[in-house]
């Protein structure tokens, strides 16, 4: 049944399923909030939207918080006691994007790389992830050209596309098969109808996309060093070191570590999400900074995301969210970025839009 | 797992973001992406501004200097202290000799229930904060202007405009998301005129940069009036139907050609001529300032000056036009609103109308005093002198923000007892009797208004943090003790009384700020949707006053962090 | 499962004063099965944490004195390393590591050996030329270069006397000035040196660690000029770093860690690097 079976469900079945798997597992789901709609870990089944575009932030927080203690220390006669817990909680997380699932793969070839961080892995090892595949991507989406959406190719336990009145799910691990199987009485076998009706929803849904993002071409001319240093002059004169780009980038993965003291004997030290363009990133204590202009630290996340990326796991490092496009302060994203240096090409990557006047001095 | 939407505390941009809060811990900051100033961002303050929330810095039970040094003590006791005291000097030389500071970074209800205390129950108007520094040439210049200190437009009306006359602004540094607006709008095709003596990010993008010697501003906005009345660029039928005293302005500015501006501010003719025919001929032209104007000697020429070339261009009561002040803290606009200033109440109520006084003791149920208060540098002469014997500062930190630290450290050194309310144990709380914790904005509930007028919540995400109190429970607690009562189940109560009393406020209740997001002053009542621009159909005073003002060279500036 | 972020406690046994603000600390650790399990390669580094101050990476020193004890030559520069600089012997510090890929040493094996050490850089190069010495028939000619600002700050001052007199072993000395001290050797930058020393590139290997304005000057206006592989001159790299398990991110340059990937990098691999210094 696990490889190319493919399964269907009632589009009502779904609260029903979520709920009985809530009796004994914890829930992380899209909530609306106001007109926001956030990840947020559920307490009954009435909370949950199934009418959303992308939360604001993606579920990268639920593995790698923003704050996290790495352990207490405490003085004990001349020595230290340190301690540390490590969440051990089986939760699941219904409606995560194909995009932000991709994601993951990139904070998985970080963190379980050569040394495993044990607080990630542990809840990497606890979370069932369920996909919901989007069919109206967000005004600054572009996963299609990511290769990372609107359907996943692996990393979920199961899979759903929402058809017109069920959903057709694909299984993606034992933990998945586990779920299908205890709660078989929901699903039903796929047909090649439903199979061609995912086709046709899918195929629509990719040409629905707004915005461009062309990887293949930049990430080569930014391994050959053809983009100009001016286009990186301009949009560190754009930056205003929020460091937002980083915070809510599904695949950034940079921490800070800090001490914080409760009292003269006694403390944590946490890590919180960092960003590469802020100025501390790189200071050194003699005073020495490589990545001191802004310029150097825009260029820098750059080269990460694509070819550092590209050179050390061979894949690109963005997964086409749109959430830096939302984010930036000062226009620099990603998607701006690739339109960027392919106008640079036609000698006018400065965007002038239609005014003439608009000027750029640097 | 909660989220609990609110309002930054560092900027007056007001962004809103979520605290996502976990058994009484904020676990992480989630920007806003349909608010329509936060739209998914935040500065880098914003983003992390749960940290100082946790800092082992913060003030966690009330503390009594004895022989110098501070004692925890209970809230009791502290109170206590503060009433009996505070009492003793009422009693022996008057109410006037006691002050108070209300706070730009406290709440609306907080610096409402401060200056109640002040009035009410102190009994006297010696009530000020920061604002004074900072913007209170704004307020000033405007209200003579127009009749209305504020920010006449919105911030999202800034990505609409054509021109955006920015001066005395380092915008993308100090208003972060306002920059993201401005270069947002410059993509868009919008030109930028920046006038500012330094180079700035914003230099980068702008059209024209006119770079005036420190102080001249006067000159050249006189300059800029000058040139487009003679090129017969002016709203004649605006000046003629909404403003009166064009003709005095008329022949004022007719010496500031653009050969004499150059001579005094070094701005070549060629560009004031460009950059007046620019904002001129263009309907949606913004003025965007902040406090590189006010900060002077002169701040409140300046601000008279912008307000003049705006009303001559008619550039005003429509969207993307108006004089927009940015002003510094998140809650300096609140504060100035709900009356921490020596001579207003709520809403820019006069203390000296007979009226409005009635009214006030009337609701408040005790006499109140005719004359206004003491300015800050007042209070600090004053205290100087001896004849300030007690002080009570809420969340402000003057040792910091006042031009002179010496005369500042001299003046509370003497004062017999200085009571400091605050989050951190401050430069000015180490020279405090009594210092008492206060609640962060992550601990309690209550409104901001940020530097468009927009009211909005913030929430209590957890629980205070030691033995700290919201402002607000503090106040009411002392002013039971002190023999006037009061009541207050919670800040709402409180934003109902300030609905009551204050027209500009009068349909600002939490039930409505529960919708949308936030309503903008004025809000007369509870139909009223709130007003994202100001003087659509004439000016708070009736016609525009243009206030002609030469320039005069600048003697001494001063600077303070607002 | 071990969980690579918690320190181990050590107490400092020895501190030894090299100068200005440059300290060498002797730790032991106080856990004995730590004690036994724990081993290192000369140009390894360390991750030392002040409990509620802070957590710095700092190279090993010291070659394998004796089980579980290792020294560490510090420079006072900022909050960490002044705290510690105020710590007293019997005070607790937390240890992490050892990480990085340390110096080659097999592979240096028959060869004539080149070390330049600038200031501070002469720390991680300290156990690498102890380890030579002490192995002294498997290597060539061995020469010691060492550049100093003042004579104050010329560390390991006895030993570098020591290593001199050995059959073989070749030490030069300089300083950039002389700042009232007594001083009557060689005054100027580390590349006048060059000058008193006879080498056969072909058949040697530099090792070079100092300040990166200094490694690019050594490497690019002598060593490549005088014939030296690029594969044959190696150097370590210092960057800003928290976690030292290349999780972090901060020291990521290019493709490359240099927690993981490094410090030590020969200059082939150096040049590829982003020209980001
Ligand atoms: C592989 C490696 C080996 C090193 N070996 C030595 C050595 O043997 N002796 C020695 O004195 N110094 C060494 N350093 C430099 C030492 O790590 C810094 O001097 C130290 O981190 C300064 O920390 P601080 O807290 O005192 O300064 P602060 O300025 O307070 O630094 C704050 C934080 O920034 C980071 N940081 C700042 N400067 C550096 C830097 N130069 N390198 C890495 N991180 C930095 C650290 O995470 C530090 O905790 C080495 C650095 C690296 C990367
Ligand atoms: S770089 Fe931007 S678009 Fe790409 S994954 Fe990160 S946030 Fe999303
Ligand atoms: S882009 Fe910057 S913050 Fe994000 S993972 Fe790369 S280095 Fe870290
Ligand atoms: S989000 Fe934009 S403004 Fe903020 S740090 Fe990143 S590039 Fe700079
Ligand atoms: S711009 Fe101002 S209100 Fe917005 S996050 Fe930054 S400090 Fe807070």
């Amino acid at each position: 049944m696990m490889d190319n079976s493919l399964l269907t469900m009632n589009k009502e079945y779904i609260i029903p399923l979520l709920r009985r798997i809530h009796k004994n597992q914890e829930i992380i789901a899209p909530v609306k909030e106001k007109e926001d709609v956030l990840f947020s870990v559920i307490k009954s089944m009435d909370e949950i939207t199934l009418d959303y575009k992308n939360a604001v932030l993606s579920p990268k927080g639920f593995f790698f918080p923003q704050q996290e203690v790495i352990f207490k220390y405490k003085e004990v006669s001349g020595d230290y006691e340190l301690s540390f817990t490590i969440t051990d909680k089986k939760r699941l997380i219904f409606g995560i994007r194909s995009c932000d699932l991709k994601a993951l793969s990139f904070l998985d070839a970080v963190y379980l790389g050569r040394y495993k961080d044990p607080y990630y892995q542990k809840k990497r090892e606890d979370t069932t992830l369920i996909n919901l595949v989007c069919v109206s991507p967000d005004t600054n989406c572009f996963c299609v050209y990511a290769n990372s959406g609107p359907m996943a190719e692996e990393g979920f336990d199961l899979q759903f596309v929402p058809l017109s009145n069920r959903f057709t799910i694909h299984v993606g691990s034992k933990k998945g098969q586990d779920i299908v199987e205890k709660y078989h009485y929901l699903f039903q076998e796929g047909t090649q109808k439903d199979l061609d009706e995912e086709y046709e929803v899918v195929h629509e849904t990719k040409t629905k996309f707004l915005r461009y993002g062309e990887f293949a071409t930049i990430t080569q001319k930014l391994i050959q060093e053809e983009v100009e240093e001016s286009l990186w002059k301009m949009l560190g004169d754009r930056c205003q070191n929020c460091g937002g780009c980083a915070y809510v980038c599904p695949t950034c993965s940079c921490f800070n570590v800090i001490d914080r003291p409760t009292t003269e004997r006694e403390g944590v030290r946490i890590r919180t999400w960092d960003s590469c363009t802020l100025f501390g990133f790189t200071h050194l204590a003699e005073g020495l900074n490589p990545r001191k202009e802004k310029k150097d630290r825009i260029k820098r996340r750059f080269y990460h995301k694509l070819d550092c990326y590209m050179g050390r796991w061979g894949t690109c490092g963005c997964v086409g969210c749109g959430r830096c496009v939302t984010a930036c302060l000062g226009g620099i994203d990603m998607s701006h970025v690739i339109h960027q240096i392919r106008m640079e090409e036609y000698g006018e990557y400065i965007s002038a839009k239609d005014s003439e006047d608009y000027r750029y001095k640097g | 797992m909660k989220n609990v939407l609110t309002t930054c505390t560092y900027c007056g941009c007001g962004c809103n973001f979520y605290f996502q809060v976990e058994d009484d811990e904020i676990v992480g900051i989630t920007p806003s992406k349909a608010h329509p100033i936060s739209r998914g961002r935040l500065c880098v303050k914003g983003w992390n501004s749960y940290e100082f929330i946790k800092s082992p810095h913060r003030l966690k039970s009330p503390l009594i200097k004895r022989d110098g040094r501070f004692k925890e003590v209970s809230w009791d006791e502290a109170l206590g202290f503060i009433s009996e005291r505070f009492k003793q000097i009422k009693e022996t030389t008057g109410p006037d000799s006691l002050c108070v500071l209300g706070s730009a970074k406290c709440t609306n209800e907080e610096n409402y229930l401060i200056q109640k205390f002040t009035r009410a129950t102190l009994g006297t108007n010696n009530i000020d904060h920061c604002a004074r520094l900072c913007h209170s040439a704004t307020v000033t210049g405007l209200t003579t202007s127009f009749g209305s200190g504020a920010m006449t437009n919105s911030i999202n009306e800034i990505e609409g405009a054509d021109i955006l006359l920015v001066t005395g602004s380092n915008t993308t540094e100090q208003h972060p998301q306002i920059g993201s607006f401005i270069l947002k709008a410059i993509e868009g095709g919008a030109r930028l005129i920046l006038v500012d003596p330094r180079k700035i990010q914003l230099s980068c993008f702008a059209h024209l940069h006119l770079q005036q010697k420190p102080g001249t501003d006067v000159a050249w906005i006189n300059g800029t009036m000058n040139v487009i009345i003679n090129k017969e660029m002016y709203d004649r039928d605006f000046v003629k139907r909404r403003t009166e005293n064009f003709e005095a302005l008329k022949k004022t500015v007719a010496k500031y050609t653009p050969t004499f501006v150059r001579e005094i501010t070094g701005i070549p003719e060629n560009d004031l001529i460009r950059a007046s025919i620019l904002y001129a001929s263009h309907k949606k032209s913004m003025i965007i300032y902040s406090m590189g104007i006010t900060q002077h000697v002169t701040g409140v020429d300046n601000v008279l000056s912008l307000a003049n070339l705006a009303m001559l261009t008619g550039r005003l009561g429509e969207l993307h036009t108006g004089v927009n002040p940015l002003r510094g803290q998140n809650n300096v606009q609140g504060a100035c609103d709900v009356g921490a200033l020596p001579d207003v109440y709520t809403g820019y109520q006069k203390v000296t109308d007979e009226k409005v006084r009635e009214k006030f003791e009337r609701v408040w149920g005790v006499k109140l005093p005719k004359d206004p208060g003491l300015t800050v540098v007042e209070m600090m002469n004053e205290a100087r002198n001896g004849r300030i014997r007690g002080m009570y500062i809420m969340g402000e930190n003057p040792m910091l923000s006042n031009p002179d630290i010496t005369h500042v450290k001299e003046a509370l050194e003497k004062i017999e007892i200085l009571v400091v309310q605050d989050i951190f144990l401050s430069e000015t709380a180490e020279l405090a009797d009594v210092v008492l914790p206060a609640a962060s904005f992550a601990e309690k509930d209550g409104t901001f208004t940020n530097t468009e007028r927009r009211v909005q919540r913030i929430r209590q995400a957890i629980s205070p943090i030691g033995e700290s109190k919201p402002d607000w429970w503090i106040i009411q607690e002392l002013s039971n003790r002190m023999g006037y009562s009061m009541n207050y189940a919670s800040p709402e109560e409180i934003a109902e009384e300030i609905a009551l009393l204050t027209p500009i406020y009068g349909g600002i209740y939490y039930d409505r700020l529960e919708e949308g997001w936030g309503l903008q002053w004025p809000c007369k009542d509870r139909s009223d949707p709130g007003t994202p621009f100001l003087h659509k159909n004439g000016f708070p005073r009736g016609k525009g006053l243009f206030t002609p003002v030469d320039y005069v060279p600048p003697i001494q500036k001063r600077r303070c962090r607002g | 499962m071990e969980n690579i972020y918690l320190p181990k406690t050590a107490k400092i046994i020895g501190i030894k004063d090299e100068g200005l603000d440059l300290k060498t600390f002797t730790f032991s650790f106080i856990n004995s099965e730590v004690k036994e399990a724990f081993s290192y390669k000369p140009g390894q580094f360390l991750e030392l944490s002040i409990f509620g101050v802070g957590e710095v990476p700092i190279s090993l020193s010291s070659s394998q004195i004796e089980k579980g004890s290792f020294q560490l030559t510090i420079y006072a520069i900022g909050e960490v390393t002044r705290s510690l600089h105020k710590m007293k012997v019997g005070d607790v510090v937390g240890i992490r590591g050892p990480f990085g890929n340390g110096f080659p040493f097999d592979e240096a094996k028959g060869k004539d050996i080149l070390f330049v050490g600038g200031g501070i850089g002469m720390a991680p190069l300290r156990p690498l030329i102890k380890d030579m010495i002490d192995n002294r028939s498997d290597f060539g000619h061995i020469i010691i270069l060492h550049g100093a600002r003042t004579p104050r700050y010329i560390i390991f001052r006895d030993e570098l006397k020591e290593w001199g007199k050995v059959e073989g072993v070749e030490v030069h000395m300089t300083v950039n000035r002389v700042d009232g001290e007594k001083w009557d050797g060689e005054i100027g930058l580390i590349t006048r040196l060059f000058d008193k020393i006879e080498i056969n590139p072909r058949n040697s290997v530099a090792f070079v660690c100092g300040p990166l304005f200094m490694i690019h000057i050594v490497v690019e206006d002598y060593l490549l000029k005088m014939g030296f592989q690029e594969e044959a001159i190696i150097s370590t790299l210092e960057r800003h770093m928290k976690c030292g398990v290349g999780h972090c991110g901060h020291c990521n340059v290019g493709p490359k860690y240099i927690c993981i990937d490094g410090p030590v990098f020969t200059y082939r691999e150096m040049k590829i690097l982003p020209k980001e210094f």
